[in-house]
């Protein structure tokens, strides 16, 4: 499903976030999304997901238009900010909670999914006692567990080491070969020049393609 | 489908109870119970000090501080889990589940479904820790001694039970308020004088038996001691109060769900 921003601007008090932006990004890629802190990057990845309304301009996924024809996209997995979860309980249980939303939630498909972000063996740690790099890799879980159809991924490098930032560029690259459509965003160039299809610059609200 | 959605709801409500509240709740009960008057009564049996812990206060004239300090406290164990829950279901969480719900009244749905589990959950906890708290003090019985249906003075199992019941519908009634008020400023000091002032209010407004207009407020219904079970005496009416209690606990169900669609739950920069 390609997914259409048209004309979105967005406003926070007198503060213009986003400034008529167009994009349109394609089925079965991965789209990078650069810039600096406070650029609008987020503020465009939550106007497609339908958490923040648009002032002007709609984001269509198909044919259908976020907010109006669907609340949020149907097949979608998320990272927004830093991945949050219930401190107290252990990546496993935060998992099987989130997807005993929509399904059954099976203990052995999340060890799986677990295992292919590399934390296979976490026991009954709970996630307050989780590294920076386990909480992304988390994160990046239970994105991915659901098997969804677009991915929109917020920064999912972050706290990852080298090798971590190695395994999720083979994961990613990986889901983009069975065709799910990936929108990432990173500080690093280097990152997204490396995997992405087509690389968008978002400045002061402005987004332009490279 | 409906067993997937009853698996989501103990899978949340496993959520609001970490253990750290659970203990709270059972300590504060256990306290409450230790520093009732009725503990030091001869003949106590378990059943009277959990009605008596969980039953709130007499009806009297001239109420103080104290008592209304003690109720505060005996509803505070519901309000903690519900705080700590909360900054975590409405932080980073939120958007990690909103999505997954579809809509904010699944949501919501799902919350309130699971916030009434636990808060059943809990008063039986507490009930537990009081019955215990009894136990290893050397009382007995699980009946009180009062009138039964024929006039006579008997054994009768259900007050402390019914006191339970009462106590967790007005816990889970002002734990819909805190919720509104929370949802609608993102405050948890707003919900927290949401929670604690009709409390007060209406522990010192509502205290009076001489005035018949006392039974109106909200804080008699969750007392199973201002009660009235036989003809002549003053209180408030078993059908009547629980109705009512039932009343506003959907009458607030209603409200927030009316509301969820248009609170600006993801559009806060930092929900």
């Amino acid at each position: 499903m390609d997914i259409c921003v048209e004309n979105i601007c967005k406003h926070y008090g007198k503060q213009e976030v986003l400034k008529n932006v167009n994009a349109h990004f394609a089925s079965g890629q991965i789209h990078g999304l650069i810039g600096r802190n406070g650029s609008g990057k987020t503020v465009l990845f939550r106007c497609i997901i339908g958490y923040t309304k648009p002032d002007t301009g709609e984001v269509r996924i198909g044919t259908k238009r976020v907010g109006i024809d669907m609340r949020y996209p149907d097949s979608l997995g998320l990272i927004l900010d830093t991945p949050g979860f219930l401190p107290q309980f252990t990546g496993q249980f935060n998992l099987e909670l989130l997807m005993s939303i929509r399904g059954r939630p099976e203990k052995s498909h999340i060890q799986k999914v677990m295992c292919r972000v590399g934390l296979p063996d976490t026991g009954r740690k709970p996630v307050g006692k989780y590294s920076m790099g386990m909480r992304q890799r988390l994160g990046i879980a239970q994105a991915i567990m659901e098997d969804p159809h677009l991915l929109i991924l917020d920064e999912p490098f972050n706290g990852l080491d080298s090798q971590g930032v190695a395994d999720i560029h083979s994961l990613l690259k990986l889901l983009r070969s069975q065709g799910k459509t990936i929108l990432i965003t990173s500080h690093y160039v280097q990152d997204i020049e490396a995997l992405c299809d087509t690389v968008h610059e978002m400045q002061a609200g402005i987004l332009q393609q490279i | 489908m409906a067993k997937q959605k009853l698996k989501m709801i103990v899978f949340y409500t496993r959520a609001f109870l970490p253990l750290h509240i659970c203990a709270l709740a059972m300590a504060m009960a256990g306290i409450r119970a230790l520093a009732s008057p009725q503990f030091n009564m001869p003949g106590t049996t378990l059943g009277s000090l959990v009605a008596e812990t969980l039953g709130g206060h007499e009806w009297n004239m001239f109420i103080n501080i104290d008592a209304v300090t003690d109720w505060l406290l005996a509803l505070l164990p519901p309000l903690t889990g519900l705080i700590v829950y909360m900054r975590s279901v409405m932080g980073k969480t939120l958007m990690f589940s909103l999505y997954r719900h579809g809509s904010k009244a699944k949501w919501m749905t799902s919350l309130q479904a699971s916030m009434l589990l636990y808060t059943l959950l809990l008063t039986v906890l507490m009930g537990l820790a009081i019955t215990f708290t009894g136990f290893f003090t050397g009382m007995r019985g699980l009946h009180v001694f009062g009138l039964d249906q024929s006039g006579f003075y008997n054994r009768i199992w259900w007050p402390p039970l019914f006191s339970m019941f009462t106590y967790a519908m007005q816990s889970f009634m002002l734990l819909e308020i805190y919720l509104f008020f929370y949802l609608l400023s993102g405050e948890v000091s707003i919900g927290l004088i949401a929670f604690v002032l009709p409390v007060i209010f209406a522990m010192l407004r509502g205290s009076n038996d001489e005035l018949s207009g006392s039974i109106e407020w909200f804080i008699n219904w969750g007392m199973s001691k201002r009660y009235s079970f036989s003809s002549g005496e003053y209180g408030v009416p078993v059908k009547y109060g629980i109705l009512r209690q039932v009343l506003v606990n959907l009458g607030l169900l209603g409200l927030t769900h009316t509301l969820i669609p248009y609170l600006p739950l993801t559009e806060r920069k930092e929900p």
